[in-house]
């Protein structure tokens, strides 16, 4: 099974990293907004897959970079900031979905038209298949509702491997536990989706 | 390899040793290849979610109201640091400079108590006064015997109101008082 590709690897980005942190713990507002460009849309990408409500993830990305930029000091280099901050957005992402329940309506972004070229997509559309009937937009809404049915330990691996890409490593040392488990989660996360989404997994 | 894979060798990475022997066994095993293949179906079909985009300018919109949450969080910051600073000046500054004057006083009063001259903090007694009337040097054994006073050898006190002086031999005698 190929190992998806990261959306982008950290290393590359960290440069002058150091640098930025220095000057955000300083209260250098100009350095605290280019940490959030840098990692503003993995962050909301990762609270949109959790939640499935845009809404939600612009406000809980919003409380995850004002938690991270004023508890600046307490971050101690023992990982990338990048793990850190991928930390904070989980745990207040999972917090916020205790809270919530079951009661909040699926509120989705916009599909990029460029689906319509991937090749899976395309191989499916090509098979005898409901997704040959069904539209993108209901394709999409069967997607998130299977996602929201899943626990939280196992929706969280299933956004961080198989939508974002992560590999299992790093989602090990984001969420402190082993890359066993990582994939032993994975395994169970998609036989429920399976379930959820028969009709259009093959 | 056991039969059927563990589920944590479901979707080892390439770069992962046992890779080679996992897909090895999955040639030869039917069972094992049909459940790794609809792991992968489902994977490839949940990552469809990743053509979800935000919307145009969600990214601008939360950048503003971060910035100008950080920038209110981070001002109350200032004003309270300020504030605990004045707080502290107005109320502790006396508190402080009466504590230092205090201690100063300590110090200095405890540094005479321990290089004061030794005979101030308590004059000497005085020697008491010798209370014998007969302060004669004593004589020398070898001494020819006194000489003759014309007094028998031993007093005996004619009254019991003066002291008299008994002599017992060749010391001075202690003089006696018989007031009782």
């Amino acid at each position: 099974m190929m190992e998806p590709s990261p959306a982008a690897p950290p290393s590359t980005v960290a440069a002058d990293e150091g640098d930025l942190l220095w000057r955000v713990r300083h209260h250098d507002l100009a350095a605290g907004d280019e940490l959030v460009r840098r990692y503003h849309g993995r962050i909301y990408n990762l609270l949109y897959h959790m939640t499935s409500n845009r809404e939600d993830a612009e406000d809980l990305t919003q409380d995850v970079f004002v938690k991270a930029l004023s508890a600046l000091h307490r971050f101690r280099g023992g990982s990338t900031f990048y793990t850190w901050l991928y930390r904070i957005a989980l745990n207040h992402g999972i917090n916020f979905l205790k809270k919530r329940g079951r009661r909040e309506m699926l509120s989705l972004d916009g599909l990029d038209p460029a689906v319509e070229h991937d090749p899976f997509y395309v191989e499916l559309r090509a098979r005898e298949s409901p997704v040959r009937e069904a539209s993108l937009g209901e394709l999409q809404i069967r997607l998130n509702a299977a996602l929201r049915k899943l626990s939280d330990k196992h929706r969280t691996v299933v956004v961080l491997h198989d939508i974002q890409g992560l590999p299992h490593e790093e989602i090990a040392r984001m969420i402190r536990t082993s890359e066993g488990t990582v994939r032993s989660r994975l395994f169970y996360a998609r036989r429920q989706l399976q379930q959820a989404l028969k009709e259009f997994a093959p | 390899m056991k039969c059927p894979l563990g589920k944590e060798m479901y979707g080892l990475p390439e770069t992962d040793p046992r890779y080679a022997e996992v897909q090895a066994h999955l040639r030869s095993c039917f069972m094992c290849r049909a459940r790794w293949d609809d792991q992968e179906a489902v994977r490839q079909l949940i990552a469809l979610k990743r053509y979800e985009q935000p919307a145009p300018g969600c990214e601008a919109r939360t950048l503003a109201a971060i910035h100008t949450r950080v920038a209110a969080q981070w001002a109350a910051a200032g004003w309270w640091q300020d504030a605990q600073a004045r707080w502290y000046a107005e109320r502790f500054e006396p508190v402080r400079l009466a504590l230092a004057a205090a201690a100063v006083l300590l110090l200095l009063g405890g540094g005479y108590y321990l290089v004061r001259p030794s005979g101030s903090s308590s004059p000497a007694r005085p020697a008491p006064a010798l209370a014998l009337e007969d302060q004669r040097p004593l004589p020398h054994p070898d001494s020819p015997a006194p000489a003759a006073t014309g007094l028998p050898p031993m007093l005996v006190a004619a009254s019991n109101r003066e002291p008299v002086r008994m002599d017992y031999g060749p010391g001075p005698s202690v003089p006696v008082k018989y007031d009782y």
